[in-house]
């Protein structure tokens, strides 16, 4: 219990806690969007001619797509060509070491509360900070390369790596996936990127670390995570942006790879700036986020706590291609006030005996719309294939709404697929149990509410799941009456 | 776009309807015919079939065949391409029967056209306690049955509805039922759907219900080239409930998609929904279950269930049920399976000397068994049974 006290006390009377900003001299490109901007990005980023021509192309098609609109979400049309796709800190050149990094960006993250000096490594996290769109640090680089393991930021893989970005990128988030999956194609900026090889069972968490920090800056950056057989990683992400009363525009990408008995894990808690309490502005966050296991036995799994945007449009999937391969997606996505969340998943079963698991837990308060939208899809081939599904809705307050949309297609007469929903709302009788025992309500809604998202919290990292569990107590302040 | 077009010009030479149907068919030129892309009609390209049958002409007159009628006390209609056949039916003097001018209809594209090109509006107005049998006979290449019914504050009643259709030509069917039931009322509706490979049919049922009064849909189907049932129930008022049930059982190249839909408006009101599925051979079954809770309607308690089994590589199923909630106060669940048969059941029967095809007929018929609960005319039920004991046996 006196944790749960802690939370919210700590948390009374606070906002959004990241939502300051810096101001370090940026690199910019000019507003909008053209072919000029994709070479300049391209340029600035000394990238070979093939992921130019590739960006390019993506651009083209890009032009040619329309904005998705069936999801359960309403925001005013986006201008693409008020936003800047490129905004970097100024750096004369590139840091050898922490300490030529610029200091007030290390306050940044201090205030962030990632630290990239030496105390991390007391909790063993390499951490490849991103900032607007550049990555500007990754800790740990030498240790991980001992094992072969591959973390840099995106730009230095394709300056060093480029035959495995030029081998995978792309290979499961087609460029031309979806709308914004292109647009990101065409002008994401960097990113991380993560090698396993072969065998090695990475030792410590990894972790990205995203911020917008310039205004009228949109997010573009792309994730690659490729492991290699019988290799094991953890990976997490995390973001905030300043508070800013424009909306901001987040698309980003996330691929993972993983091939024979590999096993991904990727947790995300996502803390994007959610608007003030009249809805006004906040973070549009439409990502595209897949995985394939392609050799037998593999295992992908998605965890995600998702409290901030104010629109979500994300849906972590899998490709469930290797025979006995496992595809795993844990959610709980909080909406308050104005937000808007339409978030799920996509198990597509391709391969003999492969087995998926969703569990989704939706948290609805003040005016906000959080829709679950799923597809458990088994193809022909998939023999033996299961999956079961549950998602569930707790309902704050009357004029929020919770929808669910479950797609379940099956071509296999063998596959076992069980999928359940409830919608229900905190219960009087749970509350009164509560404050006869001298809890007070808001407590008690706290409690309540972190035993309804346990399942899914429970499959965080130990130091996200502290993050996480406090920051559903904040999203959900003043919602209780 | 293009071929929507075509269809509704090919339509427009044969309009011959009053105001409210020039008006609906206004309207549907606006919105269009559902199209591959229509979310709703996702699974069932049902426009480009209608494209290929649209002809208001007879294709071949089949005689009526008196053994499909029931053999049950209470009213028989006969409606031959959506015209009451007066000489063929059996009408009770308590049933208050009126045919006339066509009145407005639901507005989605489907309800739409049959507003548009129905010949006769058939109004049955209860106060009648014994079932009401409706036989559809069509033979045309689109007809456009239209039926309202009144359920009177206090009462019960019951429908019974069944097509019959040419096995050599093909046809499509798009026929629009309308229920009102009043206050303390009853209403219950099943339908038999036993057709044939060249049977193409869109139905459309809806339920508007006041308060404290409960409707009842039973919705049985065997074999179709391409069904699409449309069931709406609007709970208009406080303490009304709303109860589904459903089974397709579907072989052969049969292609069977129900769409329902409960929208609950105010308070303290009920729904329950239970569809069953079991697909064998290149049959394919659709399920698109909605609850709808507006902010209004605290109290609200919902539930569906959708559990199906495949018993070929085939066979295709797509599901989706689907929650749509506004209100804070409510219990609403939905679930959804789908498996194949348990190895484990078959043994232990087979163990107990029973043969496999047996053993399987015996679990499925189970299965199938708890959609017939509300069915309470003995007659069609015994129907129902033989029609699933020739399926699984």
């Amino acid at each position: 219990m006196s944790t749960d006290d802690q939370i919210l006390e700590e948390f009374t009377s606070k906002e959004y806690e990241h939502g300051w900003s810096v101001d370090f001299e940026a690199d910019e490109a000019p507003l909008g969007i053209n072919e000029d901007i994709v070479r300049f990005i391209s340029a600035k980023k000394e990238e070979p001619q093939w992921l130019l021509d590739w960006r390019l192309k993506a651009f083209d098609q890009w032009k040619q797509m329309k904005e998705p609109n069936w999801a359960n979400i309403k925001y005013p049309k986006i201008d693409y060509q008020s936003i800047r796709y490129y905004s970097a800190p100024k750096q004369d050149k590139k840091p050898q070491s922490l300490d030529e990094v610029d200091p007030e960006l290390l306050k940044t993250f201090e205030r962030l509360g990632i630290s990239l000096q030496e105390q991390k490594r007391l909790t063993g996290v390499a951490v490849d900070a991103v900032i607007d769109s550049v990555s500007v640090a990754t800790t740990f680089k030498d240790k991980l390369s001992e094992l072969g393991v591959i973390f840099c930021s995106f730009s230095e893989a394709v300056q060093e790596h480029p035959d495995l970005i030029k081998k995978y990128l792309g290979s499961v988030v087609p460029a031309n996936d979806n709308y914004f999956a292109a647009l990101n194609s065409a002008v994401f900026s960097d990113g991380s990127f993560c090698f396993i090889p072969k065998g090695v069972r990475c030792p410590m968490e990894l972790s990205t670390y995203f911020r917008i920090n310039a205004a009228n800056t949109g997010q573009f950056e792309r994730t690659l995570i490729v492991a290699d057989d019988d290799s094991y990683v953890s990976y997490l992400e995390g973001c905030t942006a300043p508070q800013r009363d424009e909306n901001q525009l987040h698309a980003a990408v996330v691929e993972i790879y993983a091939a024979k008995n590999a096993e991904v894990k990727y947790s995300t808690v996502q803390n994007w700036y959610p608007g003030d309490k009249n809805g006004k502005g906040g973070i549009y966050n439409f990502v595209t986020k897949r995985g394939i296991c392609s050799g037998d036995h593999s295992k992908i799994s998605w965890t995600q706590v998702e409290t901030g945007s104010a629109v979500t449009w994300k849906y972590p999937s899998c490709i469930l291609k290797g025979d006995h391969s496992v595809g795993e997606f844990y959610s709980v996505a909080v909406t308050n006030n104005y937000q808007q969340a339409d978030t799920g998943t996509k198990m597509v079963h391709l391969g003999k005996n492969t087995r998926s698991r969703i569990v989704s837990k939706g948290i609805s308060a003040g005016k906000s719309q959080n829709s679950y939208r799923g597809q458990v899809e088994v193809m022909k081939r998939a023999e033996g294939a299961r999956n079961f599904s549950q998602c569930d809705s707790l309902l704050m307050g009357d004029k929020c709404g919770a929808h669910t949309f479950p797609y379940i297609d099956i071509k296999n007469k063998s596959a076992q697929v069980e999928h359940e929903a409830t919608t229900s709302k905190i219960g009087e009788d749970q509350i009164f149990y509560c404050q006869q025992r001298g809890i007070d309500e808001e407590t008690a809604v706290a409690l309540i509410v972190n035993g309804f998202a346990k399942e899914v919290m429970n499959k965080l990292p130990m130091e996200f799941a502290v993050e996480a569990q406090k920051l559903l107590a904040l999203t959900l302040e003043g919602s209780v009456g | 776009m293009m071929m929507e077009s075509t269809i509704l010009e090919h339509l427009d030479s044969a309009f011959q309807g009053n105001a409210i149907q020039k008006e609906a068919l206004n309207m549907l030129k606006e919105i269009g015919l559902p199209h591959k892309k229509s979310e709703a009609y996702k699974f069932t390209p049902i426009t480009s079939i209608l494209e290929k049958n649209v002809s208001f002409e007879e294709k071949g007159k089949n005689a009526i065949d008196k053994n499909k009628l029931y053999k049950e006390e209470g009213s028989h209609l006969v409606l031959i391409n959506g015209i009451l056949s007066k000489e063929d039916s059996k009408i009770s003097d308590k049933l208050i029967l009126k045919i006339g001018e066509i009145t407005e209809g639901k507005h989605d594209p489907f309800s739409l056209l049959n507003t548009a090109y129905a010949n006769e509006e058939i109004v049955i107005e209860s106060g009648y306690e014994e079932p009401v049998f409706i036989y559809h006979f069509n033979f045309n290449g689109l007809s456009n049955p239209r039926i309202k019914v009144n359920v009177k504050d206090g009462h019960t009643f019951r429908i019974v509805e069944k097509l019959i259709t040419p096995e050599d030509t093909n046809t499509f069917t798009n026929s629009y039922i309308e229920f009102t039931v009043g206050k303390n009322a009853f209403g219950y509706h099943t339908k038999v759907q036993n057709y044939n490979l060249a049977t193409f049919s869109h139905e459309t049922v809806v339920a508007n219900v006041s308060r404290d009064s409960h409707f009842y849909n039973n919705t049985f189907s065997f074999e179709g080239a391409l069904v699409r049932n449309n069931l709406t129930i609007n709970l208009d008022d406080e303490n009304c409930e709303g109860h589904m049930y459903g089974l397709f059982l579907l072989d052969k190249k049969s292609h069977v998609d129900n769409n329902t839909s409960v929208d609950h408006k105010m308070p303290n009101s009920y729904s329950n929904e239970l569809y069953k599925g079991i697909l064998d051979e290149k049959s394919t079954g659709v399920f698109n279950g909605k609850i709808y809770v507006r902010q209004d309607a605290q109290k609200t308690n919902a539930f569906q269930s959708n559990n199906n089994i495949l018993l070929s590589e085939d066979a295709t199923l797509h599901t989706k049920p689907q929650l749509e909630i506004w209100a804070d106060d409510v219990k609403c669940s939905h679930g959804c399976t789908s498996g194949q048969l348990d190895e484990d059941a078959i043994f232990y029967l087979r163990a107990r000397g029973i043969n496999e095809k047996n053993a399987k007929a015996m679990i499925l018929n189970a299965f199938a068994l708890e959609t017939m609960e509300h069915v309470k005319i003995e007659s069609v039920r015994e129907e129902i049974q033989e029609l699933i004991n020739k399926k699984l046996i």
